[in-house]
């Protein structure tokens, strides 16, 4: 298995670094993946052969992971989950929260909750949930099929209202 | 009133200048500029060590901290000039508002998107612009009011 842990470039997130260590340590043979953040302390997670971490991938390589990957694990974060969904890629989420310094507010918790809803993609609030949740690939989502197709409907009637307000503003 | 964009040879053309930070805002932008119908298109976006794909770069700062982006007012004003844009559309954040309040200073129309990652409340960027910005959106629809509309989203 390949799997790719993705925490975004803004605020340091530890816990998704815990996150990794606890699969490493629990799928030896899984390949693992981290990109931790600028900044990040990466510390611990060198000692683990099966685990890949880096601050930043350049973006060619970030790509090829993503496309490698069976299954990533994100924040809440536009960037990765708007590329997972396009991509029909299975995906897990891990809001950032305000009371442990990884981000300004609780927003990314509201965001998980709409995708929950709207893309069924999962959210954990713990570390402990999140790891066992990921351990098991027989309870993983499967990447939606349906919503490479429900963007373009959506984008598509977006596109039509906007550039009627642009041509009339 | 005017509409935006002008009169080349009996054909109505539209320059645009669009704006955000790079992350998740950024992805946004892009997703959103493929469904805009502009004759030219131009980019602002910061990160320019990691993000080769934007046309003009400024340093990426907070809007609580805007005092480190109000220097950049000059750089954002020289930007709005040089792409000669009839609009300008930011999807966020605080570099984002940065340019649309600077094609505001210069008379151009100005459209903001909040990011989806806000299902709750404006963003406190898209807040402020709704001081000044010929339109606000919002990509859900329980947060239109008066003044935010919701015409649909990118998800």
């Amino acid at each position: 298995m390949k799997l790719l842990f993705t925490a975004g470039t803004q605020f340091d997130f530890p816990r998704l670094g815990e996150v990794v260590e606890q699969v490493a340590l629990q799928r030896p043979q899984w390949q693992l993946t981290f990109q931790a953040g600028p900044g990040a302390s990466l510390e611990g997670l060198g000692e683990w052969p099966n685990v890949l971490a880096r601050p930043l991938f350049p973006s060619e390589e970030f790509q090829a992971l993503f496309e490698a990957a069976d299954l990533v694990v994100t924040h809440a974060g536009m960037g990765n989950i708007i590329a997972c969904l396009e991509a029909g890629k299975p995906v897990m989420m891990l809001p950032r929260r305000a009371e442990f310094g990884e981000h300004r507010n609780d927003h990314q918790i509201d965001t998980a909750e709409a995708f929950l809803r709207m893309y069924n993609v999962p959210a954990y609030e713990s570390v402990p949930q999140l790891v066992s949740a990921i351990v098991e690939p027989a309870g993983w989502p499967q990447g939606e099929t349906g919503a490479a197709e429900r963007i373009h409907r959506t984008r598509s009637a977006f596109a039509q209202e906007f550039n009627a307000l642009l041509r009339n503003l | 009133m005017r509409r935006p964009g002008r009169l080349c040879w009996g054909v109505f053309k539209i320059n645009v200048l669009f704006a955000a930070s790079f992350g998740g805002h950024w992805v946004q932008l892009k997703r959103l500029a493929e469904l805009v119908e502009a004759d030219e298109a131009e980019f602002v976006s910061t990160g320019a060590g990691q993000n080769g794909l934007a046309d003009y770069y400024l340093r990426d700062f907070s809007v609580r901290e805007l005092h480190r982006g109000l220097w950049q007012l000059p750089q954002a004003l020289r930007i709005v000039r040089q792409s000669r844009a009839d609009a300008v559309i930011s999807t966020g954040a605080a570099p984002g508002l940065l340019v649309l309040f600077a094609g505001w200073l210069l008379g151009r129309k100005t459209i903001w998107v909040d990011s989806i990652a806000n299902s709750r409340r404006l963003s406190l960027s898209g807040r402020a612009a709704c001081l000044f910005a010929t339109q606000v959106l919002t990509q859900w629809p329980e947060l239109a009011t008066g003044r935010v509309r919701h015409l649909g989203g990118l998800l």
